[in-house]
């Protein structure tokens, strides 16, 4: 049984891989293709198309409406090379262990499991885009 | 054994998080602090006690190599200080996480060896906080037994990092 409360999280880190997927196709967009951070930009897209695909069937199997995917978003500084790739990449594993770890907060079982390793996943990613480590990633986000 | 205070800090830990996602637009938490502690879920004060005495294993075995590697030092002072933050908030309040004795801690002299004992030790503590946040009864220490894995799972990178920064195996 899924709780009201793990639904919730669940769409927050829906919510959160959809802007992923945007963000790191944005990422994706300013790199030299054959680059080194664009093939780690493209694992971490299909990395979180998948999860943002689990997700939906996580609320759908809910009984619950996943929350839509939006045209575009606004990111915090416009992208304009490597280096602002590489920063948007930053700020959606940031996020994303944020809601991860919210996720194992109010999740059980099955789902706590997959949250834990996605708070994982997202800590050390952003890791291997220059973020520093951090004693409570996802709660103890830099800002 | 005497009753113990359940400790709260790991309650503060995921209120500033969650606190973090309500700025950041991503709700999603019931965490928070509450004005009374909560009872907590059977096992999960023993859990939190195990998780504190395993980063109390990992401060010593870091300290260890510090002292004999002190090339090392630029490397493993973040890693001790994030153990050290792991040992306080999972130790119950009114007790103390005794560290292990000098006899326990071996470092290696090789370099190396030293990197990859860390690492292998690193790896061992980041599953068995997995495990703990699994199997945890309070979402709250669940939430706080991930990412103090995750951490963990930041510092095998490092050390992997720094393994093969060290180049074809000379110490």
């Amino acid at each position: 049984m899924t709780t009201e409360s793990a639904v919730e999280a669940a769409q927050a880190a829906l919510a959160a891989e959809h802007v992923a997927v945007y963000g790191y196709g944005v990422s994706g967009g300013v790199l030299d293709p054959s680059g080194p951070d664009a093939v780690r930009v493209r694992a971490a897209y299909e990395v979180h198309r998948a999860r943002r695909d689990g997700l939906e069937t996580v609320v759908r199997s809910a009984s619950a409406e996943p929350v839509p995917a939006e045209a575009g978003y606004a990111l915090d500084r416009p992208v304009r090379g490597p280096a602002g790739a590489v920063a948007l990449a930053r700020m959606i594993e940031d996020r994303c262990a944020v809601t991860h770890a919210a996720l194992v907060a109010a999740s059980t079982g099955a789902l706590r499991s997959d949250a834990v390793g996605w708070l994982g996943d997202a800590a050390t990613r952003g890791l291997s885009w220059g973020a520093a480590p951090t004693a409570f990633p996802g709660l103890d986000r830099q800002r | 054994m005497p009753p113990t205070t359940v400790s709260r800090r790991w309650l503060l830990v995921v209120a500033a998080g969650a606190a973090a996602a309500a700025a950041t637009g991503c709700a999603g938490t019931s965490a928070g602090p509450s004005e009374q502690a909560p009872a907590v879920a059977p096992g999960d004060l023993d859990r939190a006690r195990r998780a504190a005495a395993d980063a109390a294993e990992l401060v010593a075995v870091v300290a260890g190599a510090e002292r004999r590697h002190p090339e090392l030092q630029p490397l493993l002072a973040g890693l001790g200080s994030r153990h050290r933050t792991h040992v306080e908030v999972f130790t119950p309040e009114g007790e103390v996480v005794a560290p292990p004795g000098p006899g326990r801690v071996s470092v290696p002299r090789s370099r190396r060896a030293t990197l990859r004992v860390l690492r292998a030790r690193e790896q061992r503590a980041a599953a068995a906080a997995r495990r703990a946040a699994a199997d945890a009864g309070g979402g709250e220490l669940a939430a706080a037994l991930a990412s103090c894995a995750a951490c963990l799972a930041q510092h095998v990178r490092l050390l992997s990092a720094a393994l093969a920064d060290t180049g074809t195996g000379r110490s």
